[in-house]
């Protein structure tokens, strides 16, 4: 058995653990809500997260993933977290907390099963090497996220007046342009 | 040794405990972003409000009258008397939770204080320790709370998440009105002189000028000038639509959104280009220039006089009814609270009936207005307009129901039949998005201010996510409503979550599509952006 498989034979009950650690970061009396209701539509935020931890899992345990399904997941979950008044550590950092979740359950069975091997230790780092990439990509999208806000509300002044800055337009090029003015009283 | 917190204490993600305070005691948190800015002391004193004073949210005193408690304990009393609704919704509520999960703000945020019975509650305590006697014997058992400080914190907080769209409303066995319940608190908080700027800018504005930017006569009709500009350069034809002129059959009143703001003007060139091919006899107003009413957001009072000149116009021009362009909360106010507010119609106007078709909108006999939206619906039945749906071929659109017109008025079909003419390519969001059900934009309700741009992304989020689902399945592109303030709130809400899906107004659409007659061979859209699917030279085929 290698790391991922191990990882996967596993994967229901760790992803469980891992998504309510997600949950934590909200308010007790809305756990119940965003746990039990299973609808993607109904509770988009908690679907998102379930879905999104599926596919993280698979990238973290070194399953065979596509980029951009992974990168779409990541994305999807971090850019809820990234307008839901929590500060950045809460946003991203609860992807960390897959390690400790791997290192309760995992990290012993897997030393138990293969500890003669020399590369026992070093292929389970790499599934922590992998969480951390993860962490890296999601820190980008974070301060994408928080950018594309500030440019929204940037762009919603200018669109909310779109007209009036097109009149304003029209009136200055309508203007008598004054005449230049000139140095006076300044002797060159 | 001081040690570093590990991971999970530094995001206190350990197994839940239970919170040690209840939801009452717990305080809300003041920082940028989480509130609305206030409204100017001269803006809401012109508006007649005597107790505004200068006040800031994240300051500790907001610096209230000092009989404060007694100010409110009337305006209470004063609107349980005025509203029987109120006092029944302070009273029947038996908490059974059916509306707890259905606010898109609660969605999007996950804050249970945005559950709409929570919200409610934040009123309800304080109505059961004033108001019923076991409230007054029994306090915090029986759910009541005293009236403090942070009480009025948090109501100018929760209350400003709520945007009075209903659909709590919907699911509740009772039929408890959050948004009402919404507005008399807002209506609470301004008689303590606190309001927000956005809502009360927009009303004085109107109040003094017709408008919500205040846009005087002048300035309004250069405005629609260029967009006139705009239509002779995509259709070769010159509209001139009549101002402030007696004697014609129709007064349009529109938000006007649709004239100073993207991309509503095009749905207002849309309006313009059909009344021209109609033929329609009508006259816009620079007075009744606004079909909006933020006063009806948080004041029964102020929505009253901002509703009454639209009438006032319609009759001093002596037309015989009213058509109104694709507007939400107007369409609410007109149908729901405008025969209590100001009574009958004046007596001079009549039923509307299309001049067109000859169809007697029986529907509204009352108020002598027609939505644009069965006004078309209506031309298009009849055959009277000549569309060409292929010049939307480019566009897979669906259709947000706009929550003022679709769950408060029941108007479903009439925009899908129109779009459905004018587009070849229509598909649904999914159940329970859509219809009565449909989720709000996040942003109405006087919400649409830039500084609380996060809460309303996630009041979004749950319409957004319904439209992604059908941009990733099924490659729409485009999302048409008929309501102002969905137009200007939709824009970055769609920005943010689903880049690629253009929001436009039903008759943008509608003008891509209609044929005018003399027109020039359109090659380009409202917008002036090449059209992928362009008319055919006459001219170049003669040639040829």
């Amino acid at each position: 058995m290698n790391i991922t498989e191990l990882c996967s034979s596993r994967k229901q009950a760790l992803v469980e653990r891992w998504v309510n650690s997600f949950f934590a970061s909200y308010p007790l009396d809305s756990k119940g809500f965003l746990r039990t209701r299973r609808d993607r539509f109904a509770n988009p935020v908690g679907e998102t997260t379930r879905m999104a931890a599926e596919v993280l899992f698979d990238a973290a345990a070194g399953a065979d993933a596509d980029p951009n399904t992974v990168r779409q997941a990541l994305h999807d979950l971090l850019w809820i977290r990234a307008v839901q008044d929590m500060p950045p550590s809460k946003a991203v950092g609860a992807l960390y907390l897959l390690k400790d979740e791997l290192r309760r359950d995992v990290l012993p069975a897997w030393l138990d099963a293969v500890s003669e091997r020399k590369q026992a230790l070093s292929e389970y780092l790499a599934v922590e090497s992998r969480i951390d990439t993860l962490g890296l990509m999601a820190l980008d999208m974070y301060s994408d996220a928080r950018e594309r806000v500030f440019r929204i509300r940037v762009e919603e002044i200018k669109h909310s007046q779109s007209q009036l800055i097109r009149l304003a337009g029209l009136r200055r090029e309508q203007a008598v342009p004054a005449p230049e003015t000139e140095n006076r009283g300044v002797e060159e | 040794m001081a040690k570093m917190p590990t991971p999970e204490e530094l995001l206190a993600a350990t197994p839940a405990a239970f919170p040690k305070d209840g939801w009452m005691d717990t305080k809300p948190d003041y920082h940028p972003g989480s509130f609305c800015y206030p409204a100017k002391t001269d803006i809401l004193k012109g508006l007649g409000f005597e107790r505004a004073h200068d006040w800031a949210p994240d300051n500790e005193d907001w610096e209230l009258p000092s009989n404060w408690e007694q100010i409110l304990y009337n305006s209470l009393q004063d609107a349980l008397n005025k509203h029987r609704s109120l006092k029944v919704f302070m009273d029947c509520c038996v908490r059974c939770g059916a509306c707890a999960d259905k606010c898109h703000f609660f969605i999007g945020t996950n804050d249970p204080k945005n559950m709409p019975v929570l919200r409610a509650e934040l009123l309800r305590s304080v109505y059961r320790k004033d108001f019923t006697t076991a409230g007054r014997l029994l306090g915090k058992l029986a759910g009541a709370r005293t009236l403090d400080k942070n009480v009025i914190k948090e109501w100018f907080i929760y209350f400003y998440q709520c945007t009075e769209c209903r659909r709590c409303s919907l699911f509740c066995p009772y039929g408890i009105d959050t948004a009402e319940i919404t507005v008399i608190v807002r209506q609470m908080l301004l008689d303590l002189g606190i309001g927000i700027h956005w809502i009360m800018n927009s009303v004085s504005d109107c109040n003094r000028t017709g408008n919500h930017l205040g846009i005087q006569p002048h300035s309004m009709r250069e405005i629609v000038e260029f967009l006139c500009d705009d239509v002779e350069t995509i259709t070769g034809i010159r509209v001139d639509p009549p101002w402030n002129e007696k004697g014609h059959e129709v007064i349009f009143i529109t938000p006007s959104g649709d004239y100073f703001a993207d991309p509503g003007i095009y749905t207002f060139m849309g309006y313009l280009m059909l009344f021209h091919e109609i033929g329609l006899d009508y006259t816009l107003s620079t007075y009744a220039s606004e079909g909006g009413n933020f006063g009806s957001f948080v004041s029964f009072d102020l929505a009253k006089r901002l509703n009454a000149k639209m009438y006032a116009e319609a009759e001093r021009l002596g037309c015989k009814w009213i058509l109104g362009g694709e507007c939400g909360h107007m369409w609410r106010v007109v149908n729901q609270y405008m025969a209590t507010y100001n009574g009958p119609t004046p007596p001079k106007m009549e039923q509307p009936v299309s001049p067109i078709t000859g169809t007697v909108f029986k529907n509204a006999a009352a108020t002598k207005m027609v939505h644009i939206a069965e006004f078309t619906a209506d031309l298009i039945k009849h055959n009277k307009l000549n569309l060409r749906p292929q010049r939307n071929d480019h566009i897979i659109t669906t259709w947000h129901d706009s929550c003022n017109p679709a769950r408060a008025m029941g108007i479903f079909e009439e925009p899908r039949y129109v779009l459905k003419n004018v587009c070849n390519h229509f598909v649904e969001m999914p159940e329970h998005t859509i219809r009565e059900e449909t989720f709000c934009c996040g942003s109405g309700s006087g919400l649409n201010a830039e500084e609380i741009m996060d809460q309303r992304l996630c009041g979004g989020f749950p319409r957004a996510n319904a439209l992604r689902y059908v941009h990733d399945t099924k490659d729409v592109n485009w999302m048409a409503c008929m309501c102002a303030l969905d137009r200007a709130a939709l824009p970055p809400l769609v920005d943010y979550w689903v880049p690629g899906v253009t929001v436009s107004g039903l008759h943008e659409l509608v003008a891509n599509a209609l044929v005018m007659k003399g027109e020039i061979p359109r090659t380009m859209d409202l917008r002036q952006e090449d059209l992928p699917f362009p008319d055919e030279d006459p001219a170049a085929s003669e040639e040829a």
